[in-house]
């Protein structure tokens, strides 16, 4: 549905859609960056998140949507430093007029989209209530999210909301 | 109630000298404070240190605020900074020029964004405009200039005695 199919850069040189990252049990699309405090926040659970859904089969894809004319820190060779030094073993691609982030309507990182395996949207927002404190962490929304859809459940919570950083997005 | 910490800090929260910048508020009493505004046209602008675009834009929100003072109309800044940074939030306010007192974000994301509009997305900077009776009139994500401030206020100020006499 909404670009799935726009090839995007990874960090690795390849080009990558979500299609083509989508995985049998669903997909998880991750707006991201590499200068907001709000990610590097989240980073190490957002990263272990990734990784665990695509272990269960859930293709996982971060995407950088910011101009990195208006923030230097995300630059696609800072995105391949960080992609390594998080040990992301998902995408992590740039969005090179930011129109995936508009077709999605995202506006902010981090922002997560859960589809289903039928490519059904089934959770949008935020990776948990308590960016600052993991462990002062309450609910766990796409953690419950990503559990409940494998599960065959209904999600509990499937819109949340967090602050982010705005996305830089580019000139049209 | 707030019309007491603006002469004075009576607040319970907070310390009791004209040092206070920071008065801790949740979104039910962020909006009880437009709705107790002495100005008819109330700006909340979010903000947080660690956002960019937030600080880039903060000199020209200042100057709004200096130039439309109550009873025209009011600016309030509310700090969205992690607990643990309300020392870097003090500091940048103490130099901002921001008018006194300036109020910093208790509690949830998501319970302080729904609080404020719906339609808000959490993306910072967000800079709102509420009628005093509480009715958002203008959202803005991402970063905003004088000039637009000045014309969504004037906009609205001549709309306001137009759209009343056209109830019915």
């Amino acid at each position: 549905m909404l670009m799935k199919d726009t090839e995007m850069k990874n960090v690795d040189g390849t080009m990558v859609s979500i299609q083509s990252a989508a995985k049998e049990k669903g997909t998880l699309v991750i707006f991201s960056c590499n200068h907001c405090p709000y990610v590097i926040a989240w980073e190490d659970r957002l990263v272990a998140m990734g990784n665990e859904a695509l272990e269960k089969g859930i293709g996982t894809i971060a995407i950088n949507s910011n101009d990195p004319n208006r923030q230097s820190e995300d630059s696609f060779e800072a995105m391949k430093t960080r992609a390594a030094a998080k040990g992301m073993k998902f995408p992590y691609v740039v969005d090179e007029t930011s129109a995936v982030a508009r077709a999605y309507g995202a506006s902010k990182t981090p922002e997560v989209y859960l589809f289903d395996a039928g490519g059904k949207l089934v959770y949008h927002g935020a990776i948990d209530d308590n960016a600052e404190d993991a462990a002062a962490v309450k609910t766990p929304y796409l953690r419950q999210a990503i559990d409940a859809m494998l599960a065959g459940q209904p999600i509990p919570m499937a819109e949340t909301k967090a602050l982010g950083c705005s996305i830089k997005f580019r000139g049209a | 109630m707030f019309g007491a910490v603006d002469s004075g800090g009576a607040d319970k929260g907070a310390p009791k000298d004209s040092k206070v910048m920071l008065i801790d508020v949740d979104a039910p009493e962020l909006q009880a404070r437009v709705r107790t505004s002495a100005a008819p046209f109330v700006f909340v602008n979010a903000w947080a240190t660690w956002c960019q675009p937030c600080i880039e834009e903060f000199p020209e929100l200042v100057r709004f605020a200096k130039a439309h003072s109550p009873p025209e109309a009011e600016l309030l800044f509310v700090s969205t900074d992690f607990a643990s940074e309300r020392e870097k939030a003090q500091a940048f306010i103490a130099t901002s020029g921001a008018p006194l007192p300036t109020y910093m974000k208790r509690g949830g994301d998501m319970e302080f964004i729904d609080g404020l509009s719906k339609r808000w997305s959490g993306a910072l900077p967000a800079t709102f405009l509420f009628a005093r009776e509480g009715t958002l009139l203008e959202l803005w994500q991402g970063q905003v200039t004088f000039a637009q401030l000045e014309e969504a206020l004037a906009r609205h100020r001549s709309a306001k005695p137009k759209s009343k006499k056209e109830v019915p």
